[in-house]
């Protein structure tokens, strides 16, 4: 039997039957160069990287012998291009083309390791050689990423050889669709969109609800700021999304599922449609799916553009062809949702744990994690953080251990600030409470929220006046402009935030922002709305400091706000290098050679070129009145970082 | 039929069909819950917010909108509570800050106690996107021309590209919704807006297509103007029979024709008012401040169109003149005839109009004063006495000084021309034979006389009679006369046919 | 002098008047003079005679009819002055000197203007055509019927080539009457002498059994007003230029390549709009030239003011020389904001020309006739 040929599966014995084909043809021994050719990647140019490896195999004859294997993301962003070479599972990371002969040369055929392309522990300095070692992917639990690294996501063939679609077939062919249900309600999966309303509920209101025609959908829509978990698990394993909504159709009694993903995200476009096409070849989807008498279909839709269409009804508004806007969802969508018809909504990552459910059975889900929160959680840990990527923990792990352990750390040994967790939505979590744990109510007590998994690290050079500016002038631009809190009360935020970090802050902003924060929570129709405050209100409560300072001192004492900021050369620091004067665009460095230089504050744009330049740490931000530099600079306090807020 | 849900609103409880929204609710129970962007013919929008309520258990609460929050089961709320009213003031903070020229939300602010917001107006707008107009043209209208254009603040209702639209239909719902009066139907399309005028308000102010013609009609029931009415010309809106509680509206009504034997008829077909429009140099359809007896009679009527206040455009004038015999003793326009009515008519409008306007100055510009009837002359005396001038001269024109009207005529018994300024002139309009009163007259086989009415049998004997037997007239068909006179014809014509058809009776027995 | 009122009262059916008092509230010079027609009418009702000689506000009326369109009697208290007048002329004593020069003039000369009759050619003077004459032709399609002042007032004449311009390029077949032309009559009558009007009715229709014709025109309403209404029976219809105009332009056959930018407004003269009800077609030509911003005065049509060129005018004073009705119709343009005041009658046009002289308006407002802008827009 061929590989991704017309093979229908009619029954779970076709499917064992397909598997076991195809896990013989796959040797584990025969050598195979995982690539990671993810969109993160793709942007380091890995696509030239994999060319250099097909020509060079070719040229050394080793072509039908050595697999290279273009695969999904894996998750150490910070590290890539990534390959992995298997079985052995030694990790190379920052390849490029250069390197590409080196490595078919030594590794490949001397099987030598070559140290300089090793990932090295942050901590130690050690090079750490199999990829099981490195301790960003060690201290994860990925239930839902593992598959990334191994297989290539437009080939259904490979995810059937790892297993894949079992728990379809054992769904149709051993359980009861009420069963099914009953299984993801004990299991205590809650939706990983944002909410994490517990998801089996919403399957159980959408199976009894009235009507023959009802819908399930994926929303693949992820637009939160420096959130790549779900493009990560569309692109990288498309069939894992597609196994748990064809279960979950069967569960609720659906015949057409939809799924709508970005127009920004256009290889998870390409990867689902062809992962579609493929599971109808493959009997999979359509009528009669795996002989099992049960039909149905996916669609793929595309959207428009719009964050506020990561909303559920305003998403379902999307798919009819109308304007984007959410509507009151006291009538919930499972009851009355796309058109008019009962529907269930699920993120890309809450369809993924799906199949583990089925597979594992609820208990074993229920054992990882927490009370309230069960199963693991992929967050994308971005910002000032060592290793930027994608995190999968079990909920419960601490914040403290992900930034840390996984993380790494701030870079430059910089202190921590702040984490901001659920993007736009969400609040930020300051350093008193590292010890918090992932969990959805846990977050949401701190005043801040799960939400999709985006996790931004933040150090002392972050202002946090400006990182709430930040959010909601994203959000002013996505609102959907229907309701007048959100609508008005984002915009006159944003005003008052713009006049603090303008410098024109004045005595009773603060509450007014708290003011507008009460009605944008308890007024606003949709989440986009009511959550909107969050980033505000959570950097007042844990930084009201910061934003005095802006207000009172016309300070910014994370040296940020631009009209709030002077450079300045330290005389005591400078050696007169001139490295500083020539790539000042406004020519407002001075200075003789070898003489302590000076930037004439009346030219200066404070675009940060002289501070990025100097070797020596001479150029200095200072904000307010007082002529002491920023903690952790200046002379005479050498490189240990100061946390003190000067006064 | 379900089972009613109990509900406690602020403490009032009511039991309820499930599905009710609490907005409904509330309004049975006379609670007056805001809201900007709700209309009972429409479907809830939920977009302004104003309309939140606060649902409270143990130890919970939940904001929501009322006005499209089902009640399914027993809950209490409260409409007024801190954080609702917090919330609400808020709300009309941001509006008056984004609309300060709209009256809807300065009212609002006062009545909130909302000051001066703390936002700057960036640039004033009328439009705070309740989409009233665009869900009535979806919805309703059926025309779908108007939309929603964009996001957040950059939001607007738009055409599709910006275009004059094709698709409009010029019906003017969206403008009659507007709450504030951001849309004006010609932004939206070329074609020409049709008014509707209320026949009986003499066209002072419009009327929708469904409407009582006039408050003392028999029977006193709305009906509907098949020749604009939505439903009958494009097959949408319905919104009149779906809010018909007694379900009494039915379109597929037609015209009865009924075939009667009588043995007698009377023929009360009335008069129509002398149209001021053929006598040009009085600028009547020219300048608003010129008007007719009729249009008099409706501004001071309490159901009229302007409840009885004596406005022109919002203005109440000070300066007003009366003018005589406008299309009556005229050889050349109108009657030839004296309509009888007018000098009457005209002094109690003055005394009327002085009555309403404490400090006005009025003027009657005279020939005579026909006060001929019961306490007629004792009623001139008065309205004399009360100040109003009578000035005799029929006015020759009335032209425009700045924005005054100057009233041109000679004073004879001082024997010179005046121009007398004025704020407001009423045009005494005479009375006419109605337009179809030929086709009336020759149905009936009945003569008329050279100035147009039905001819009586003898000017002095037979008032009520005309030369066919068992048809009889009361009323100004036969000629100008008041309301005595003409109550006291009709008993006439009454006994008229009484008498008849007993002698027909007697001759069948 | 003494005018017996019964029979005078009889002749002008003045005995239906009920004194409402609308002819004298309509007259445009009862505000500036104790021209009171109503008043004078009654005198002819109640006393047994009136003496119109001591009546010099007699010729303060410019016979715009607005008395007579106003009445509601039917009756005509424009007549009842002209008959008063008549009385003055026939004792020949008490009419205004220059009043009798022109009566002189137009009976001696056949124009009222005391200029020689051969000079009644001259205004053909510019025209790169012959203007044929009827007389000699012996027919026509269109008379082309010039009058006194349209042939001999020099600022008039451009407007009586422009007419025949223009009937030439719509190749219209027409011919004057040359020097043998008389005067119509119409200011004649208007100032009193009846038998003489008849004289000069008498003589037209003599003269025109020597030729046929289709259709006639008149540049001045005055003349057009005296052949359509008071000349009896006509051979042919009789018709004002701006008519004739109007119909040229809707049927395609003058058209206006050219342009003339300007805020233009319109003053309806008497003879034209209140004695003969035209008041549509100067409108019609205003706004089918290309460029024209045409505005209405407030005081248009029927309630249009007399610019005092009629009835004698030209000749007569009046008894009120310093307030000129022509001087607020002036004021009235430019207030609108009018840059142009288009007339159609020479009387109009020398009349108002005149009060922006006086007023020293030149700058602010020109008066022209219809027919030069007409002009300037071909």
């Amino acid at each position: 039997m061929s590989a991704d040929a017309q093979t229908k599966i009619r029954s779970p014995e076709d499917l064992a039957q397909l598997r076991q084909e195809l896990q013989r043809l796959r040797h584990p021994e025969r050598p195979c160069l995982a690539i990671c050719a993810g969109t993160g990647c793709l942007a380091y140019g890995v696509n030239k990287v994999i060319d250099a490896f097909h020509a060079e195999l070719e040229l050394r004859g080793m072509a039908d012998r050595v697999e290279v294997l273009a695969t999904g993301c894996p998750g150490f962003c910070e590290r890539g291009p990534l390959l992995t070479v298997r079985p052995q599972g030694i990790f190379y990371q920052r390849i490029q083309v250069k390197d590409v002969p080196e490595i078919v040369e030594e590794t490949l055929i001397h099987g030598r390791v070559i140290d300089r392309l090793l990932y090295q522990d942050l901590r130690t300095g050690e090079p750490v050689v199999h990829e099981a070692d490195v301790p960003f992917y060690r201290l994860q639990r990925r239930d839902i990423l593992w598959m990334n690294g191994l297989l290539d996501p437009t080939r259904i063939d490979d995810y059937i050889a790892l297993g894949g679609y079992s728990a379809l077939l054992k769904a149709l062919y051993t359980m009861q669709p009420e069963e099914i249900v009953e299984a993801v309600k004990k299991s205590g999966l809650r939706g990983r969109g944002g909410a994490g309303f517990p998801s089996g509920r919403k399957w159980a209101e959408v199976r009894h609800a009235h009507g023959d025609l009802k819908y399930v959908i994926c929303n693949a829509d992820e637009g939160d700021p420096g959130a790549f978990m779900d493009r990560a698990v569309l692109e990288g394993n498309p069939h894992s999304v597609l196994e748990g909504m064809i279960i979950g159709a069967f569960a609720m009694g659906s015949r057409q599922g939809y799924v709508y993903v970005r127009n920004e995200y256009p290889m998870a476009v390409t990867n689902i449609g062809l992962a579609v096409e493929a599971a109808r070849s493959h009997g999979l989807l359509g009528e009669d799916i795996a002989g099992s008498g049960f039909a149905f279909d996916v669609a793929i839709r595309r959207g428009g553009g719009a964050f506020v269409c990561g909303e559920s009804s305003a998403l379902m508004q999307s798919l009819e062809g109308n304007v984007g806007e959410p509507r009151a969802k006291y009538v919930h969508t499972s009851e009355k949702g796309l058109w008019e018809r009962p529907s269930c909504l699920n993120n890309v990552e809450t369809w993924a744990n799906v199949p583990l459910i089925v597979n594992k059975g609820w208990e074993a889900f229920a054992q990882v994690g927490t009370e309230g929160s069960k199963g693991t959680k992929i967050f994308s840990l971005v910002g000032k953080i060592q290793n930027t990527g994608l995190v999968e923990v079990p909920m419960g792990v601490k914040l403290r251990e992900i930034i840390f352990d996984i993380g790494g750390g701030i870079p430059e040994g910089r202190p921590f600030k702040a984490v901001q967790t659920g993007g736009p939505s969400g609040g930020c979590i300051p350093e008193s409470m590292l010890d918090l744990t992932v969990d959805f109510d846990e977050l949401s007590k701190a005043g801040s929220m799960m939400g999709s998994g985006g996790m931004i690290v933040m150090d002392d050079r972050t202002c946090m006046v400006d990182l709430a500016r930040y959010f909601l002038a994203f959000l002013k631009e996505e609102s959907c402009g229907k309701c007048v809190p959100c609508r008005e009360g984002i915009a006159r935020s944003l005003e008052v935030l713009t006049r603090i970090c303008d410098g024109l802050g004045q005595e009773g902003d603060i509450a007014l922002l708290q003011e507008l924060g009460e009605t944008l929570q308890g007024f606003s129709l949709c989440a986009l709305g009511k959550s909107a405050a969050n980033p505000v209100l959570s950097t007042i409560r844990y930084f009201r400091d910061e934003y005095e300072a802006h207000i009172r001192d016309r300070r910014c004492p994370a040296g940020v706000c631009k009209p709030l900021i002077e450079y300045w050369i330290d005389p005591a620091l400078c050696t007169g290098c001139t490295a500083c004067a020539r790539p000042c665009p406004e020519h407002a460095i001075s200075g003789d050679k070898k003489m302590p230089h000076t930037i004439d504050l009346l030219l200066c744009i404070k675009c940060g070129a002289c501070y990025d330049i100097c070797k020596f740490n001479a150029v200095l931000i200072r904000s307010g009145e007082s002529p002491s530099p920023l903690p952790g600079e200046g002379s005479g306090e050498g490189s240990v970082p100061s946390l003190a807020v000067e006064a | 039929m379900s089972e009613r849900v109990k509900i406690t609103i602020d403490g009032k409880e009511a039991w309820v069909e499930p599905e009710t929204t609490i907005l409904e609710a509330a309004r049975t129970l006379g609670i007056d819950v805001p809201t900007l962007c709700h209309n009972p013919a429409l479907e809830p929008y939920g977009a302004c917010r104003m309309c939140t309520v606060e649902i409270v258990g143990k130890g919970w609460s939940q904001l929501v909108t009322s006005c499209n929050y089902p009640i399914r089961r027993e809950m209490e709320v409260l409409t007024a509570s801190d954080r609702v009213v917090r919330g609400r003031r808020m709300l009309v903070e941001l509006l008056l800050a984004r609309c300060p020229d709209a009256p809807l939300f300065q009212e609002m602010a006062a009545r909130y106690g909302v000051g001066r917001p703390r936002f700057e107006t960036q640039q004033a707008d009328l439009c705070y996107l309740c989409g009233l107009c665009v869900r009535v043209c979806h919805e309703r209208v059926g025309a779908k021309a108007i939309s929603f254009v964009g996001r957040g603040v950059e939001r607007e209702v738009a055409t599709p590209f910006f275009k004059i639209s094709e698709a409009c239909i010029a019906c003017g719902a969206c403008e009659f919704i507007c709450p504030t009066g951001a849309i004006k139907v010609s932004d939206i399309t070329d074609k020409p807006i049709r008014p509707l005028p209320l026949e009986f308000d003499m066209g002072l102010r419009g009327r929708g297509n469904i409407y009582i013609p006039f408050p003392q009609a028999v029977p006193n029931v709305p009906v509907i103007d098949r020749a604009h009415c939505l439903y009958f010309q494009a097959g949408t809106c319905r919104t009149c029979e779906e809010f018909c509680p007694p379900h009494a509206i039915d379109y597929s009504q037609e015209d009865e024709f009924l075939d009667v034997d009588v043995g007698a008829v009377v023929v009360a077909t009335g008069f129509d008012p002398f149209d001021a429009r053929d006598k040009p140099e009085f600028g009547y359809g020219r300048y608003r401040t010129v008007i007719s007896g009729l249009e008099f009679e409706r501004l001071a009527s309490a159901s009229g169109p302007t409840q009885g206040k004596i406005k022109i455009d919002g203005k109440v004038p000070q300066d007003i003149v009366f003018v005589h015999c406008v299309g009556s003793r005229d050889k050349q326009q109108g009657g030839e005839y004296c309509s009888r009515i007018c000098c009457m008519y005209t002094a109690k409008q003055a005394h009327l109009a002085h009555d309403k306007i404490p400090g006005s100055n009025i003027t009657v510009f005279y020939m005579d004063v026909r006060a001929f009837g019961k306490g007629f002359e004792e009623f001139y005396d008065r309205v004399r006495a009360e100040g109003i001038t009578y000035r005799r001269g029929n006015p020759s024109e009335i032209y425009r000084r700045g924005d005054r009207l100057v009233v041109r005529a000679e004073d004879t018994l001082l024997g010179r021309t005046v121009e007398v300024e004025a704020d407001l002139v009423v045009l005494a309009t005479g009375v006419q034979p109605r337009a179809d009163a030929a086709e009336v007259a020759s149905m009936l086989s009945l003569e008329r006389g050279e100035d147009g009415f039905f001819q009586e049998l003898h000017p002095e004997l037979r008032p009520v009679d005309t030369k066919r037997r068992g048809i009889f007239l009361a009323g100004t068909v036969q000629s100008p006369k008041d309301i005595p006179d003409t109550v006291a014809q009709a008993k006439a014509a009454a006994a008229g046919v009484i008498v008849e058809l007993s002698k027909l009776r007697r001759k069948a027995e | 002098m003494k005018v017996d009122t019964q029979e005078f009262a009889k002749e002008y059916t003045l005995l239906e008047c009920i004194q409402c008092g609308r002819c004298t509230g309509g007259c445009p010079v009862s505000l500036k003079t104790s021209l009171n027609i109503r008043s004078i009418i009654y005198e002819c009702l109640i006393e047994d005679t009136v003496d119109p000689s001591r009546l010099d506000v007699l010729w303060d009326c410019t016979n715009c009819l607005t008395c007579t369109i106003r009445c509601p009697k039917d009756i005509h208290p424009a007549d009842v002055i002209i008959g008063l007048r008549g009385y003055i002329v026939g004792e020949g004593r008490g009419l205004p000197p220059r009043v009798r020069d022109a009566l002189k003039s137009a009976f001696t000369r056949g124009n009222t203007l005391g200029y020689a009759t051969e000079g009644r050619n001259g205004w053909v003077e510019g025209l790169d055509f012959e203007v044929p004459n009827v007389l000699d032709a012996g027919e026509t399609d269109l008379l082309y019927y010039i009058g006194c002042t349209p042939a001999y007032d020099p600022r008039i004449q451009p407007v009586t080539r422009a007419l025949a311009t223009v009937f030439r390029r719509a190749g219209i077949d027409f011919a004057t009457m040359g020097v043998d032309e008389q005067c119509c009559g119409n200011e004649i009558r208007r100032m009193g002498e009846a038998d003489g009007f008849q004289g000069l009715v008498e003589g037209f229709h003599e003269m025109r059994r020597e030729f046929k014709a289709q259709r006639m025109v008149a540049v001045s309403p005055h003349c057009f007003n005296a052949f359509k209404n008071e000349y009896g029976e006509m051979p042919f219809p009789v018709y004002h230029y701006t008519q004739m105009m109007a119909d040229l332009l809707e049927q395609g056959r003058l058209k206006l390549p050219g342009e003339v930018r300007a805020k233009v407004t319109y003053h309806d003269p008497c003879f034209l709009g209140k004695h003969n009800g035209i008041y549509d077609e100067p409108r019609y030509i205003l706004q089918r030239i290309p460029g024209v911003e045409f505005q209405d005065l407030d005081r248009s049509r029927e309630r249009s003011v007399c610019c005092e060129g009629g009835g004698g005018r030209m000749w007569a004073e009046g008894t009120n020389i310093k307030d000129r009705l022509a001087h607020q119709r002036v004021r009235d343009a430019i207030s609108m904001g009018a840059e142009v005041l288009a007339v159609a009658c020479p009387f109009c046009l020398l009349t108002l020309e005149d009060a922006v002289k006086t007023l020293g308006l030149d700058s602010q407002l020109r008066v022209m006739d219809i027919m030069e802008l007409v002009q300037k827009a071909m």
